[in-house]
């Protein structure tokens, strides 16, 4: 057998050095906190054998001060294409254990190439986020590349689908890349998010406070509303990654895949009919609705802890993915308040932005009274969940489940926001407000002058619901398209969004809307 | 190879010729056959599925849990042992008094709220300590209602 050609010889000794990322002993140290390296991830993610690396010998070129640093070639991040189901992605995968995963002039122009043949070729982009921070030692070349992903992660907004999987620390500046992409991932116990740390914390504020606190998976999931699902380790946020990707289409121009379902479009679900209870002050559970309507086991909810008063999700009908919107009465009556008004507008845009149709559950008494929410603005913040609705060109189907009072029925997609067809179970509300309130404005006259102010006003309460707290006075106007079974709620959504696929709407010329936030 | 081959009561006399050939040459009596093997088509790569845990747990719509669950923005600091008025209010029936064990999502009282009699459940299990609110009474958005210390 001939002698291998030396060349070929120091390719593969270079090959199995880039492997080898920051060496034996940073890959162990990085195996002893439970986290996986940036290789390992990605071959988790992506098909098995799919992974094409790019620019692997890239390495740091500045020194400027002079701090004398190994060149490893690949610097800090790991960049390349592969498949997912047999689907296109492009992934930047940092390598903590090369200089911390840290952000310098390299890595943010390999990072910005990747990101630049995702959008040429439409297909999504992935972020495993495991980084230290700015490099110091880059100074301000380390800042301006933050500076050009963040412009590259807002102008390809919308054009195709971004996920942030955070495996390790993003602090700082950083974490503005994962706030701008569609959804974040974040990962239990060694993830965190902030930006400014602890340490700078205590010197301004004085307040101590550890980084789990301040800014990890828990506090982000359930207090920020920063992070849209939890993982319980690296191995689970990239099966999830996955799992989501098949939800969403490769760019703004393709429709979102379908998949076989087993689940028959025309399963009537018996239990629904009963789901409302008789009286209409006792609560119920829209998420059960919600798992009873949608293909069995299909649901995804985003931010499931945060904002419980809404939900929101993607799910599959038919096969067909759906953006899932609703109230949920058994937490805060169903109120809409900032949070749950921020969660459903910036949910409803990321549906619009990827072609995804959206059904809304509306049981929702109205907006969250109080000095507090008026004076930090729940104006805007309602005001973005109607500029949402009536901006998306989607196919859109709402039901009214039980209460749609006041400004909450006319954000939650009421019919002449634009919606395309707007169903109401019987046991349907639609008012401008309450039975009691109503009448104390409407009869105040009659109530005084009347012997027994008492009775008489719940006389005409009593009458006043009986005239609103039924869906025929919406539907005899023209405000609802159908009066359904709840039962038969599957079929009729399933159908619909049949009969809408091909619902041209087009926006009228513009640089782009200006929604309030 | 020659071989006598009967197909329906006719014998013939077949010869193939070198199997590795392309094309083997198939003599049957004396008339001269091409044969042209094909390529079988390289087995195609199969991705195995990525073993790593389930991305989402798979509950089934025909049984759905709807598991109640304490939410951190219920806890204020200086409130982690209260119960608190999530939305402001009017309390219509309080379902504990000061001494009473309770356990992790008993309904300690019922708020009306927004249209709905919203049952407000314990965070944690413990010991009524404190009853701060009657039936009949105004409560304020994030009002500390009910103390229920944890049993030591």
């Amino acid at each position: 057998m001939s002698q291998e050609d030396p060349r070929i010889l120091e390719l593969r000794a270079m090959r199995e050095k880039v492997r080898q990322g920051g060496g034996k002993a940073r890959v162990d140290a990085q195996h002893a906190k439970g986290k996986l390296t940036a290789r390992e991830r990605l071959d988790l993610l992506v098909d098995k054998g799919t992974f094409h690396e790019l620019e692997p010998y890239v390495s740091h070129q500045g020194d400027e001060l002079g701090i004398a640093m190994e060149r490893i070639p690949g610097d800090g991040v790991v960049t390349g294409y592969g498949k997912i189901e047999g689907r296109p992605v492009y992934v930047y995968s940092q390598d903590f254990t090369v200089y911390g995963g840290t952000m310098s002039d390299m890595v943010s122009r390999k990072i910005c190439r990747l990101m630049d043949l995702a959008l040429r070729n439409g297909a999504p982009l992935v972020g495993l986020i495991d980084s230290g921070g700015a490099r110091i030692q880059e100074g301000v070349k380390s800042l301006g590349g933050y500076a050009e992903i963040f412009r590259r992660n807002a102008r390809y907004s919308g054009c195709i689908p971004q996920i942030s999987v955070m495996l390790g620390p993003c602090a700082g500046g950083a974490a503005y890349s994962p706030a701008i992409t569609d959804i974040i991932i974040m990962v239990k116990g060694h993830s965190y998010m902030f930006l400014t740390g602890p340490d700078v914390i205590r010197a301004v504020t004085g307040e101590v406070v550890d980084a789990e606190t301040l800014g990890g998976c828990e506090t982000h999931m359930s207090i920020s509303g920063t992070s849209h699902f939890a993982a319980d380790s690296d191995e689970h946020a990239l099966a999830m990654t996955r799992d989501l990707l098949s939800y969403f289409p490769s760019n703004n121009i393709e429709n979102p895949p379908s998949a076989p379902s087993t689940d028959p479009i025309d399963r009537m679900d018996e239990a629904l009919n009963s789901i409302v209870p008789i009286d209409p002050m006792v609560p119920y559970v829209m998420h059960e609705v919600v798992e009873r309507l949608v293909d069995d086991g299909s649901w995804r909810e985003f931010q499931p802890t945060w904002a419980c008063n809404a939900l929101t999700g993607l799910a599959r009908m038919g096969g067909q993915p759906v953006g899932i919107v609703g109230q949920e009465p058994s937490v805060m009556a169903g109120v809409i308040d900032i949070d749950a008004a921020d969660k459903i507008c910036r949910f409803v845009r990321t549906c619009d932005c990827f072609n995804i149709p959206i059904l809304t559950l509306i049981d929702s008494p109205g907006f969250l009274p109080g000095v507090d929410q008026e004076h930090r603005g729940i104006i805007r913040h309602g005001a973005k969940v109607l500029y949402a609705y009536a901006e998306a060109s989607v196919p859109k189907v709402s039901i009214v489940t039980r209460k749609a009072y006041g400004g909450a029925y006319v954000v939650m997609s009421s019919k002449y926001l634009g919606t395309d067809v707007t169903y109401a179970w019987p046991s349907a509300e639609i008012a401008v407000m309450g039975a009691e309130g109503a009448v104390n404005i409407l009869f105040k006259k009659q109530i005084e002058s009347a012997l027994d102010k008492v009775a008489e006003a719940k006389r005409l309460a009593e009458d006043y619901r009986k005239r609103f707290n039924n869906p025929y006075f919406a539907a005899a106007s023209g405000y609802i398209d159908d009066i359904i079974e709840p039962r038969e709620t599957r079929l009729k959504v399933i159908e619909a969004f049949r009969a809408l696929r091909d619902k041209s709407s087009p926006t009228p010329p513009r640089k782009h809307g200006n929604m309030p936030v | 190879m020659k071989m006598k081959l009967s197909v329906e009561g006719k014998t013939f006399e077949v010869q193939v010729g070198d199997l590795t050939a392309n094309p083997i040459i198939v003599m049957i009596d004396e008339e001269r056959l091409e044969v042209w093997p094909v390529e079988e088509p390289a087995p195609a790569i199969v991705t195995p599925p990525v073993t790593s845990p389930v991305a989402f747990p798979k509950h089934s719509a025909r049984v759905p849990v709807p598991v109640w669950k304490p939410r951190k923005t219920d806890v204020l600091p200086g409130t982690e042992n209260s119960v608190i008025a999530p939305i402001p209010g009017v309390i219509v029936e309080v379902n504990v008094a000061v001494g009473d064990h309770v356990v992790y999502g008993q309904v300690v009282c019922l708020l009306e709220a927004m249209k709905m009699r919203n049952p407000l459940r314990a965070a944690k299990p413990g010991i009524v300590t404190e009853v701060k609110i009657k039936p009949g009474q105004h409560v304020h958005y994030h009002e500390p209602l009910i103390v229920i210390m944890p049993e030591s």
